[in-house]
């Protein structure tokens, strides 16, 4: 079935990531002609989500350096004279210090009784039995969470593309304080219903809340404190060290160094998003945060966007407009494909766009474990912000169990990211020495479940983290970069950045506006659809 | 991409570019057909309400929106599917060649809880075009080999088997549907709403 891809595009968009797709969903919904490319044969780029195998082979990939490909050369007589070529980057290229490791043995190969009794067991494991489970498992590459009145969910209603997705709420929020775990009240029956903490202290608690709850720019609670940090803040509170805890690293998500103005914003954004779903703040998407470009991409592909996956291989032709680089379009597998408008990720960017881009780096580890980091009676999606003392920012640790389909029953998948300092083991050693049991095992847990849980198998990495900085410096006018995964725990900075993008390509267009439910299209004549749609639309405002 | 509810059968249409599958979707639930050809646009998932032995269950068909046309379906697309339609031209042997390459898509992507039961239906179109070059014997041979998946001959223009060929489709999704019930440990998914009031105790608007 070999099919031309159509050589004219409003927009081209490479790569499936979250920013990439929400604008490729937004230029489709406009009626603009749409493009969209991955030269991986999965969605998400970045920030895909994958079952075991799937990760183990993502994991070869960045491993296997790759000779460039000379297509610039071999693509040359479809330019014109004018015009030069340059190639798409390659992403593996940009993840570093990947280091894999198995805790538990494999007795596939050895064929004796042990293997047998990993079988028998549930809580028994080795590598053949997490690899022959490997499609329950959705490992997130860069996990996130939604706030539940954050602008990601907002967009997703309001677009109707909240159709395609389903969450679950993260049930409990935990911090390290005297070193140990302890289950953070932030709703104001968990403030009531809490044992960790006194009358007074409930009470103080209380008044903080409710006082960062209604902070307004122009208020004056917090005069005074405009150039000190929230702790200092904090302490002018006479609060108790366990009610300073909760509120900084847990609520504000902060760190010793977090301005006070900063923690304030932070604490009232948390708090503003209790409620509206459940216990916490937050939302984890079903199957992963992987699965939300998908839901981008299928709107986008509603309305005719066109998707082609394993496509690499692509060049981008620039041509000089005065003083000024334009791009024409690409060339992909020698294919002249022309667009009005490019737009890229910064990891399939070419190194001579990324010239004056300055990059932080994210360090990320991944576990698979035979237990919670805190085990309760029902399953729990835990959020926890590990503290790394006074010049470090927080360790954010997502812990995900089956009910999300992120695992087989009886394990649980722990995600760790933080800023990267010298490398991802080093930079999160801290939070898995108090949180995991690392050490090697014969993997016959069945004896009484252990805390800390176990570890059957660990990933570290660290990629790049371009959202600091400004992209647009050495990119032609009519092409635009889009930021990997940021470091932040939710999506604001990928919509953020789409809405942004997408006003440069289209300023006077509305972004996403609320697609149709099926049953107010009629798809049968051209004609009649356009106009019931419209007629439906206006008649039926978002209810 | 899920959308499970209980009495909600999600059911994915999957088959070569061109062979019929949005105007099959579209003579079911709309009994409209049109004769003019253009890829799928604003196809998305339509839903239509049957009875299936006495009972009434909501058939949500999703259509592939065209992102098979480069091989280019997500695994999000195939989540919670209760049953496949593997749709080809009777016309275009390729097209009946390609049911293979889809089945197995669908069962690595989708990955259901017993592939080997899985509820598969193929359908055959256009046979009003009456130059068939796919023998209804060699279908029939393929769908046996496959443990018997159903097979019906179609013609979305004269709407002919199609009706036929949902109710099956309905019932074979509802069979495997009540066993997956059973084993449903996961109730509390949420979809999200305008003004959601599904957490509504005492916490909801509190600004604590």
């Amino acid at each position: 079935m070999e099919d031309d891809l159509p050589s004219e595009h409003d927009v081209i968009v490479i790569g499936t990531g979250m920013t990439e797709s929400i604008i490729a969903a937004a230029a489709s919904r406009i009626g603009k002609n749409v493009l969209h490319l991955d030269r991986n044969d999965y969605y998400g780029g970045l920030w895909a989500s994958f079952n075991f195998e799937g990760f183990q082979k993502w994991v070869e990939e960045c491993r296997t350096l790759k000779t460039p490909s000379d297509s610039v050369s071999k693509n040359k007589d479809l330019l014109k004279d004018n015009e030069i070529l340059v190639s798409c980057g390659d992403q593996f290229s940009t993840v570093s210090n990947i280091q894999e490791q198995w805790h538990i043995p494999d007795f596939a190969s050895a064929g004796d009784n042990q293997l047998s009794e990993v079988k028998e067991k549930d809580n028994n494991w080795d590598r053949s039995k997490v690899k022959d489970l490997s499609r329950k498992f959705n490992i997130d590459l860069a996990p996130k969470l939604l706030f539940s009145r954050g602008s990601l969910v907002d967009l997703l209603i309001s677009s109707n593309i909240a159709r395609y997705a389903e969450f679950r709420c993260v049930t409990r929020i935990l911090t390290w304080f005297h070193d140990k775990l302890e289950t953070v009240p932030c709703s104001r029956a968990d403030v009531f219903s809490t044992k960790d903490v006194s009358v007074v202290e409930k009470r103080l608690l209380m008044q903080l809340l409710q006082l960062c709850a209604e902070y307004k720019p122009e208020g004056n609670e917090f005069k005074g404190f405009e150039n000190k940090t929230f702790v200092d803040y904090l302490k002018s509170k006479d609060l108790t060290d366990s009610i300073m805890h909760y509120v900084l690293y847990a609520i504000a998500m902060g760190s010793e160094n977090t301005p006070c103005m900063v923690g304030v914003e932070k604490a009232q954004k948390f708090l503003s998003s209790l409620g509206r779903y459940g216990n916490t703040p937050f939302l984890w998407p079903m199957y992963g945060s992987g699965e939300l470009p998908q839901c981008f991409c299928r709107l986008c592909a509603v309305f005719g966007g066109v998707y082609h996956l394993k496509r690499s291989n692509n060049d981008i032709i620039i041509s000089k407009e005065g003083d000024e680089a334009v791009c024409d379009g690409i060339i992909s597998d020698g294919q002249r494909l022309k667009a009005r408008h490019l737009v890229l990720s910064v990891p399939d960017a070419p190194k001579t766009f990324l010239q004056k881009t300055t990059a932080t780096g994210i360090s990320r580890g991944i576990f698979i474990t035979n237990g919670s980091i805190l085990p309760s009676e029902k399953e729990s999606l835990t959020l926890l912000q590990f503290p790394v003392g006074k010049d470090r920012e927080p360790i954010t640790v997502i812990e995900v169990g089956p009910s999300t389909h992120a695992c087989p029953n009886g394990l649980y998948i722990i995600h760790m990211t933080s800023k990267q300092y010298t490398n991802a083991v080093d930079d999160l050693k801290v939070a898995v020495e108090k949180l995991l049991n690392t050490d090697e095992s014969d993997g016959l847990f069945d004896e009484a479940k252990q805390s800390p849980p176990r570890v059957l198998w660990s990933l570290y990495f660290n990629c790049p983290d371009t959202s600091k900085s400004d992209l647009s410096g050495s990119v032609p006018k009519n092409v635009y970069l889009t930021s990997g995964p940021d470091l932040d725990i939710d999506f604001e900075f990928a919509v953020k950045q789409a809405k942004e993008i997408f006003s440069k390509m289209y300023p006077t267009e509305e972004f996403l506006p609320r697609a149709p439910d099926p049953e107010e299209l009629v798809l049968d004549d051209a004609e009649e659809t356009k106009n019931e749609s419209k007629e439906a639309e206006t008649e039926k405002p978002d209810e | 991409m899920a959308t499970k509810k209980k009495g909600l059968l999600k059911v994915i249409i999957l088959g070569d570019t061109g062979v019929g599958k949005t105007s099959l979707m579209n003579q079911f639930v709309n009994r409209k057909f049109s004769g003019q050809y253009k890829a799928t646009i604003g196809a998305d998932f339509l839903t239509k309400e049957i009875m299936v032995d006495d009972r009434v269950v909501t058939m949500q068909i999703w259509d592939t929106a065209g992102q098979e046309r480069f091989q280019s379906l997500g695994v999000a697309f195939y989540r919670g599917a209760d049953c496949c339609v593997l749709v080809f031209d009777v016309t275009l042997p390729n097209t009946f060649k390609s049911l293979d390459s889809w089945r197995d898509e669908f069962l690595v992507q989708a990955c259901p809880r017993d592939p080997e039961n899985f509820p598969f239906v193929v359908l055959g179109n256009k046979i009003d075009l009456g130059n068939a070059a796919v023998p209804s014997k060699r279908a029939e041979r393929w769908c046996q080999s496959k443990n018997n998946i159903p097979y019906f001959e179609t013609s979305a223009k004269d709407a002919t088997n199609v009706e036929q060929a949902f109710q099956a489709i309905a019932k074979n999704a509802l069979a495997q549907e009540s066993e997956q019930d059973l084993y449903n440990e996961f109730p509390d998914q949420i979809k999200l709403t305008g003004d959601s009031n599904r957490f509504n105790n005492n916490d909801a608007g509190c600004s604590c």
